[in-house]
């Protein structure tokens, strides 16, 4: 039915280059998808760069599909924890901010019980006696709690009387949180093997966090950025877990 | 909601029906250890000598573990040791695109089962 259908006239300039065919559904939906995209394109950027950063060394090496699938939702938390930089300012802004930082929590929720849950000996690792790259993760996903709690009306005009005092504690906190939750990933050692692997991650880290002149501080849909996060993060999580258990 | 599910799962383990590895006193260990088990007939294609260097060095004919965890000197390293020794050859196997054995998964070595 769809195929049939003629949609909205397209720009003609759009039309010229295409040789003044009609557009079928699923070509328009290929074309909004796109141009959606781009609008998001460090939101594509920060999760597709952190993810192919680990792809670098050893492509192949996987820990089975529990355990990729449950990095994979791990890596894409800190894509989110990392993007959540890039928006905020105007009240709309702010909202989409507020409402991604609780997805990335949520992802980062599932990131921690999907271990604790379907494997038994992954307990041993968040008792005293664990690694410091464990400890590192955990102060990373209280903190991650603190900064959404602290930043709610209620918590913060209680706790900080002058808007510029809370943002610079959210900031620093933030800034910790990123440096716990990458020193967990960095020090796991499994995905970055490799020294260069850790210097282009730091390297990612800190464009994402400082290169606004060159992925924009601003997003036009950052709105939509939460939906848009969670449908790229579940295919990023198929294909970081796929490549690794498909055998080609 | 999260806070007493998250003490229920760090006090009872998963809730899953599965086997649940116990910390204690094993091998004559000074502090509790998970159990571990290394499946033998999966390895026979091996140089046994990759894992029981005293056969060649001189430094004991018993079990890895009488030593690895009586002997002050190792008993400290006895986690790095294992996890390097079993888990970079698994890796290097899974590398060279062959039948490896677990990489990551916890559970799959740390379970009452043969004796290393």
């Amino acid at each position: 039915m769809f195929q049939q259908l003629k949609l909205y006239r397209l720009p003609s300039w759009i039309s010229k280059r295409c040789g003044g065919k009609s557009w079928s559904f699923r070509e328009l939906l290929w074309w909004f998808m796109t141009v959606y995209l781009l609008q998001m394109k460090s939101l594509v950027f920060t999760i597709t760069s952190v993810l192919f950063v680990t792809f670098l060394a050893a492509p192949g090496l996987g820990a089975g599909w529990a355990w990729d699938i449950g990095n994979g939702m791990g890596f894409v938390a800190f894509s989110g924890l990392l993007y959540l930089s890039k928006i905020g300012g105007s009240a709309r802004n702010v909202r989409a901010h507020q409402l991604l930082g609780y997805v990335v929590l949520g992802v980062t929720v599932m990131h921690v019980y999907w271990f604790l849950v379907l494997d038994a000996a992954v307990i041993e690792y968040v008792k005293p006696g664990a690694p410091l790259y464990m400890w590192t993760g955990i102060a990373g996903f209280l903190m991650l709690f603190v900064l959404i709690f602290i930043g709610l009306p209620e918590y913060r005009l209680r706790l900080h009387k002058r808007y510029a005092l809370f943002k610079s504690w959210h900031l620093g906190l933030a800034l910790f949180t990123i440096m716990g939750a990458g020193h967990h990933i960095v020090a796991s050692g499994f995905y970055l093997r490799e020294p260069y692997q850790v210097a282009l991650f730091v390297l990612l880290v800190a464009i994402v966090l400082f290169g606004d002149s060159y992925l924009g501080k601003r997003e036009a849909e950052t709105r939509q950025s939460s939906w848009v996060f969670i449908g790229l993060g579940i295919f990023c999580v198929a294909v970081f877990a796929g490549i690794r258990n498909v055998r080609f | 909601m999260l806070i007493p599910l998250s003490i229920a799962l760090l006090i009872l383990g998963t809730p899953l029906p599965v086997e649940h590895p116990v910390k204690r006193h094993q091998w004559q260990s000074p502090e509790p250890i998970l159990p571990m088990t290394f499946a033998h007939l999966d390895h026979v294609g091996e140089n046994c000598l990759v894992c029981h260097h005293n056969y060649n060095d001189d430094t004991g004919n018993l079990l890895c573990m009488n030593c690895h965890v009586t002997n002050s000197d190792v008993w400290p390293l006895l986690e790095t040791h294992f996890h390097d020794l079993c888990r970079d050859c698994h890796e290097d196997k899974q590398l060279l695109n062959e039948e490896g054995g677990p990489t990551r998964a916890c559970i799959d070595c740390h379970l009452d089962g043969e004796l290393p």
